[in-house]
């Protein structure tokens, strides 16, 4: 993920935005098999990185310990693989 | 491991013509053309003198995607080169590409007629004639140039490499195997990591890079090449599996792979492409049933 802090939004926004996108990649890819939950897992991480504000969000969460509430909050399978790739990015 | 102790290099090397092997009657350490013949030319702009081998499929699968997004000017005749039959050392032939390897293009729409050799070259030229399969940001241009390079000097390890030596060489050699192996492995590695986080090469765009690589590592991975899926432990690489059968889906890419094929599935086999319609009629099955 970027190292520069973008404009961050809320936590709720961060939900929001991240149930928007999970519910689309779900219509379109199976998250029960290995190849959608590559593909949902690929999309996800594209699509974060392309809004500046959501990375800011999860970047915020991942700073001030609300990364849990969060994770809870969305309960997507692939959240949890897709917040340790962008940590380690 | 076994070891092959019992030969020492000579002061300087012979060429041993009974040397044995898969490719031993068409390799020679020797360039320039071996015979005289003038290559066909058919009614299309595009001339490719081609076979349908993983560096072949490159192009005629970026053909095959330019003519689906309409692009006429791609429009091309795909004459049959038989690497095993020395088509490549013909005087014709060695005009378009010095180095004698397939694939190898005449564009008959320029001034002059250009020729254009190495697969990644021809890539690289059909994108930019036609604007298509690499992106315009500079950015995004440069990372997808990295993985076409990429490709092209990687798939020498897994072809020349792992492939000569775990299935063409005469003799099963474990250093050579184990050394090839291991590299090979590293770049699946390398195209699993990325492809983790990218659904094409260059995030989001099925570029020229997605091109190159999948006849390669798509084809790896999928157990089309070299019977070598299981040892190579192809599960290891789940992202690229997805990336490879995403790709595989695409119906311009499922026309471009059969182009200029003389193995596999009949159905699978269109030795000469001169018209799209030949998909239709004349590949090898539809060939053979109508000459029952
Ligand atoms: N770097 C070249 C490699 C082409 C190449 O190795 N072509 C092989 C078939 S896949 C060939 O024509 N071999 C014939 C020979 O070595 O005589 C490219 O990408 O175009």
């Amino acid at each position: 993920m970027s190292k520069k802090v973008a404009p961050t939004q809320s936590l709720g926004e961060t939900v929001e935005d991240l149930h928007i996108i999970f519910a689309e990649l779900d219509k379109s890819y199976d998250n029960r098999r290995p190849i959608g939950r590559s593909m949902i897992m690929a999309k996800a991480v594209e699509a974060i990185k392309n809004k500046p504000a959501l990375s800011g969000g999860i970047a915020a969460a991942m700073k001030n310990g609300t990364i849990i509430a969060l994770e809870a909050a969305v309960a997507h399978p692939i959240l949890k693989p897709v917040i340790a790739r962008l940590a380690k990015a | 491991m076994s070891s092959q102790t019992d030969y020492t290099p000579p002061k300087v090397w012979q060429w041993n013509t009974e040397s044995g092997g898969t490719w031993a009657s068409t390799n020679r350490p020797i360039a320039g053309p071996t015979h005289d013949k003038v290559l066909p030319v058919g009614k299309h702009p595009l001339q490719l003198y081609s076979l349908g081998t993983p560096n072949g499929q490159k192009v005629t699968i970026l053909l095959e995607e330019l003519l689906a997004i309409g692009e006429a000017g791609a429009e091309y005749d795909a004459h049959l080169i038989k690497i095993s039959d020395g088509d490549q050392f013909s005087s014709g032939f060695v005009a378009v590409n010095p180095n004698s390897k397939i694939p190898a293009l005449m564009d008959h729409s320029t001034p002059t007629p250009t020729r254009v050799f190495e697969s990644g070259s021809i890539l690289l030229y059909l994108a930019e004639k036609f604007g298509h399969f690499i992106p315009t940001e500079h950015s995004a241009r440069t990372e997808c140039l990295s993985w076409l390079f990429w490709q092209m000097g990687s798939a020498p390890y897994l072809g020349g490499g792992f492939g000569h030596f775990y299935s063409y060489a005469p003799i099963k050699i474990e250093y050579c195997i184990d050394r090839f192996t291991m590299e090979v492995k590293r770049q699946l590695d390398v195209l699993n990591r990325h492809l983790e986080t990218h659904s094409f090469m260059v995030g989001d765009q099925y570029t020229i890079a997605d091109i190159a690589i999948w006849p390669w590592y798509g084809a790896v991975v999928q157990n089309n090449a070299y019977n070598a899926a299981e040892f190579i432990d192809a599960p290891a690489y789940p992202h690229v599996i997805r990336w490879a059968e995403q790709i595989a889906e695409r119906p311009a890419l499922k026309r471009g792979r059969i182009v200029n094929r003389i193995s596999g599935d009949l159905a699978d086999q269109l030795h000469e492409r001169h018209d799209a319609d030949d998909f239709e009629h004349r590949t090898q099955d539809k060939i053979a049933a109508a000459s029952d």
